[in-house]
């Protein structure tokens, strides 16, 4: 039908039924019409909530505190299911210093509490990075270049870990000697650093350790001391305090290290820690990290590679204590594995992920890993290697995964995660 | 009833004044209602809960019987209708002048929204200006944007703001008592000089060591929000055409697809009320090759923009389920940046306009059909090479390259709107009736061939239509009228290359017929 555009105008408007004389008379008399019945605007009460989300009358959750105190909802240690608290944070508190401190209470009984002060890094007003990172091995590189000014800070820590998984040292422990124990552990010490270049970071470190070890509280578990000695757990029966200090570089040419798509990031730490108290227990550390992330032919198709070695080397007739001795297995390890399953003096590691970016804030991927320990019984070996492979999906921002869901498969378990943050 | 009224409608299919060539929208109306538009909702409800596209989309409603965009509140035939000299092209909006730098400038507020850090001003002869400023990263790229696309928009016939480029020094202003700044959280705090020099210290200077900003004029009237792309402002009586079915809004696809506007959205439109409402689009900064990064920073235009939505679901999902594999060809499209840095990532051998998409779905855009497409494309193609090249100087690029180079990739994508257009439809056009001969011009690049016509007597009370000859085919693009008597006439026109036909409806008058009505088979 030929100019089918002016039936439209006329049903789409109720026109009065008289003959036209003319096109502005038509379209004036649709406009009178509509002037008879004019509606007021009303946006509706989702449009009127985003709005004010938009405009920020509503602080965001995350921006959300009561005089510098943020209520947060974290993982304070491996094993300790979510927990909850709030980080305290005032940039700038006296002059250039700034306070930090953290309160966590888990699920499981976890606690944790610090105080750091001094000058933190951060990123304008930002919150700084949660004190206990950089714990793990899956946090050697914990330390991210881009200060703006020299670090020089006071941490001091104590965190109460009322079940922590201990099956035996070395590649041959066994998943039915599952044990648990309580660590009590306080810590105040000094950080400083320099940022070599844009990409390139130096961290020094050092202050004071104070460990206590006790009877697990998990009741479907029996408690460490129970199954192990000091013979097969060293340092059980009288954990040694510690002097420590420590020193890490980190080259970091990730793109974004929260989320990187291409670059690569090298960390060499070293760390000593002198026995204070029985003089057997006294060692120095030695960690490499190194991951690389390649595009493969686009940036939405990503293969992220991870290969980590961790050596603790005991003094002259002196032991690592176990509970200080490193270990694979959960969330950013050997995934398919229970968290603290193998433990060991010797770690290697090797991580491979493929990620495809489906969106720019949502990631799919396919894992695999392989793993071993060793010790002063039996030396890391390749033949010792565990094997694990998942698959996962992730929610991000630009900067850092808010959300992981993943499945990841061994020989010995099936395990699923939920975490709020990257794998590696 | 329905019926009956489409049948006395239909009983008149042109009206005595006929084509209109304005269409009076400026009616006084009472103030309406200031809208706030939330740039998530936006997205959210254009991307998940888009009005659901119609079985049949209708042709545009507010086209004349030409199929031309009458003058509006919405719209100023320009460069579509005439010849516009260089000196026009390039004076764009701008009649009232830059801020006045010989007296301190007065900030009275932060800038909010967009994705650009600035300021509200005020000038010593109490002009009000928003000025922005490019990032330290990028100099020139979002100002030389945003008054080139300015320039571009107001000679296609859109309202814009005035902008002009401006060179500044931390020097040149002072902080009203009333001036707040905007913190994370909603907290507000006044703004002091620290903030100001904080925020200068983080913008693009020129080598002289001045800040380039742009400053655009507040517009006159009141600022009541901006409008929608879909259906009509419920409190303003002038506007009856639904907004997805107005062909400058169809068409402003074309446009923004020809100067990569992905920011082409709602919150970058803005009604005023000077006693009727004026509907205008403001913000081009991230047009051409200036774009922003995730963060919303100012930045050479992502690679995705122009190719593919913020959610585009259908591709995510082929993406998820083959592994990533699926391809998405625009990931390896190679820009000549930093070459040309001020003007960021755009280019022209991989861009297709019909692919082209803006950051979300547009209701008016998805709308758009054949002719919608072919009146915007006429539109495109009256810009010259020279026009292109004069408009693009206005961005007062610091480097010569860059700007030649914007200019060189603008004649390029003009030259791919206009033939993928202009092929759509039948592109013959520029009727004309001497004398009984009635004239015209193919403006597509395919030859015809031959011309295929037959006339037609039109009943226009009852749209019947008479045939007054058999089809007949020549090579001129001449055609003598036919030796009748009828007060109208129709002549369905094709070419050999082109079987779509094209309507020409001729109405006698005192000193011979003229062209009322062309109708463009889609």
């Amino acid at each position: 039908m030929k100019y089918l555009w002016l039936f439209l105008v006329a049903v789409s408007v109720d026109v009065p039924l008289q003959a036209q004389q003319s096109r502005h008379e038509l379209l004036r008399k649709q406009r009178d019409d509509k002037r008879a019945h004019l509606v007021p605007y009303a946006p509706n009460s989702v449009e009127q909530q985003m709005v004010r989300f938009d405009k920020a009358e509503t602080p965001t959750i995350a921006d959300r505190n009561f005089f510098g105190l943020y209520p947060r909802v974290a993982w304070p240690a491996r094993g300790s299911g979510a927990a909850l608290g709030f980080r305290y944070w005032q940039p700038d508190f006296w002059g250039r210093v700034d306070v930090a401190s953290a309160a966590f209470y888990s699920w499981r009984q976890y606690q944790h509490y610090d105080i750091q002060l001094g000058l933190i890094p951060h990123k304008e007003r930002q919150i700084p990075q949660r004190s206990w990172r950089g714990d793990d091995v899956y946090e050697l590189a914990s330390t991210q270049p881009g200060f703006s000014r020299i670090p020089f800070y006071m941490t001091l820590r104590y965190r109460y870990l009322p079940e922590e998984d201990f099956y035996g040292l070395g590649p041959d422990s066994e998943l039915d000697n599952r044990t648990t124990y309580l660590q009590e552990q306080g810590r105040l010490y000094l950080t400083t650093g320099y940022q070599i270049t844009p990409h390139f970071v130096w961290i020094i470190n050092g202050g004071f350790q104070k460990n206590e070890i006790r009877s697990g509280k998990a009741s479907s578990l029996p408690s460490t001391e129970d199954v192990f000695d000091d013979t097969s757990a060293s340092g059980l029966s009288k954990p040694p305090d510690y002097a420590r200090w420590g020193t890490q570089v980190l080259l970091d040419h990730r793109d974004e290290p929260g989320n990187p798509h291409k670059g690569f990031m090298i960390a060499l730490a070293y760390s000593r820690f002198d026995d204070r108290s029985e003089d057997a227990f006294s060692f120095n550390r030695y960690g490499l990290d190194a991951r690389a992330f390649v595009p493969l032919g686009s940036p939405q198709r990503v293969l992220a590679l991870r290969a980590g070695l961790l050596v603790d080397n005991a003094d002259r007739n002196h032991t690592v204590p176990f509970f200080m001795q490193r270990s694979l297995g959960g969330s950013h390890t050997l995934r398919g594995f229970d968290s603290f399953r193998w433990r060991g003096e010797e770690i290697m590691l090797y991580q491979a992920e493929y990620r495809w970016e489906p969106l720019p804030f949502w990631d799919l991927d396919a894992f695999v890993e392989a793993g071993a320990v060793g010790g002063p019984v039996e030396d890391l070996s390749f033949s010792n290697l565990e094997l694990d492979w998942g698959l996962g999906t992730r929610f991000k921002t630009y900067r850092d995964v808010v959300l992981r869901f993943e499945i990841a498969f061994s020989r010995e378990t099936t395990r699923y995660y939920i975490r709020g943050s990257t794998s590696f | 009833m329905k019926a009956a009224l489409v049948l006395l409608l239909l009983a008149q299919t042109f009206y005595v004044d006929d084509p209109i060539q304005e269409d009076r929208d400026r009616l006084p109306i009472d103030p309406p209602a200031e809208i706030e538009l939330s740039p998530t909702y936006d997205l959210l409800s254009n991307t998940f809960a888009a009005p659901e596209l119609e079985e049949s989309v209708p042709r545009a409603l507010n086209a004349n019987t030409l199929g031309e965009v009458p003058d509006s509140s919405w719209f100023t035939n320009r460069i579509g209708v005439r010849d516009m000299p260089l000196e026009e092209l390039t004076q764009g909006p701008r009649t009232g002048g830059p801020p006045d730098v010989s007296r301190p400038l007065v900030i009275i507020s932060a800038k909010q929204g967009g994705i650009t850090p600035g300021f509200t001003i005020r000038d010593v002869h109490e002009n009000v200006y928003f000025i922005k400023f490019d990032p330290a990263a990028h100099p020139s790229l979002s100002t030389g944007a945003d008054v080139i696309s300015k320039n571009f928009f107001h000679a296609i016939g859109f309202n814009v703001p005035e902008a002009y480029i401006l060179y500044v020094r931390p020097e040149y202003f002072e902080i009203d008592s009333g001036a707040v700044v905007n913190l994370p959280g909603g907290k507000k705090e006044p703004m002091d000089r620290a903030y100001l020099e904080l925020m200068l210290e983080n913008a693009a200077k020129i080598p002289d060591g001045n800040i380039r900003a742009v400053a655009s004029l507040l517009v006159p009237g009141n600022v009541i929000g901006p409008f929608r792309f879909y259906g009509t402002r419920s409190d303003d009586p002038n506007d009856i055409f639904p907004h997805q079915h107005r062909r400058e809004l169809r068409g402003y696809r074309v446009f923004c697809a020809w100067l990569n506007h992905d920011d082409s959205r709602s919150i970058n439109t803005l009604d005023a009320y000077d006693g009727h409402i004026t509907h205008y689009l403001i913000d081009f900064g991230s047009t051409l090759g200036s774009g922003s990064d995730v963060l919303r920073n100012i930045a050479p235009q992502d690679p995705r923009a122009g190719n593919e939505y913020f959610l585009d679901l259908p591709v995510a999902w082929k993406t998820a389920y083959t592994f990533g594999i699926n391809g998405r060809p625009w990931r390896s499209v190679e820009y000549p940046y930093p070459d040309y840095a001020e003007v960021g990532r755009i280019e022209s051998k991989f861009f297709e306009p019909q692919e082209w998409k803006p950051e979300y779905p547009n209701p008016a855009f998805d709308r758009m059909l054949a002719d919608d497409a072919f009146w915007a494309a006429k539109i495109v193609a009256r810009f010259s090479d020279d026009a292109i090249r004069a408009i693009v100087k206005t961005g007062d690029y610091l480097s010569s390259d860059a700007e030649r180079y914007l200019a060189d990739t603008l004649i390029a994508r003009r030259d791919k709107v206009v033939t993928y257009y202009f092929n759509q439809v039948n592109p013959l056009d520029a009727f004309e009736v001497e004398g009984t001969t009635l004239s015209f011009r193919n403006l597509g690049n395919t030859p015809p061939g031959a011309y295929l016509y037959q006339w037609f007597a039109f009943d226009n009370d009852t749209s019947e239509l008479e045939s007054l000859d058999s089809l007949v085919e020549q090579a001129e693009a001449r055609i003598e009228l036919p030796r009748v008597d009828a007060p109208y006439l129709m002549i369905r026109l094709r070419t050999r290359t082109q079987p779509k036909a094209v309507d020409v409806y001729l109405r006698r008058t005192t000193k011979g017929y003229e062209i009322v009505g062309i109708d463009r088979e889609i």
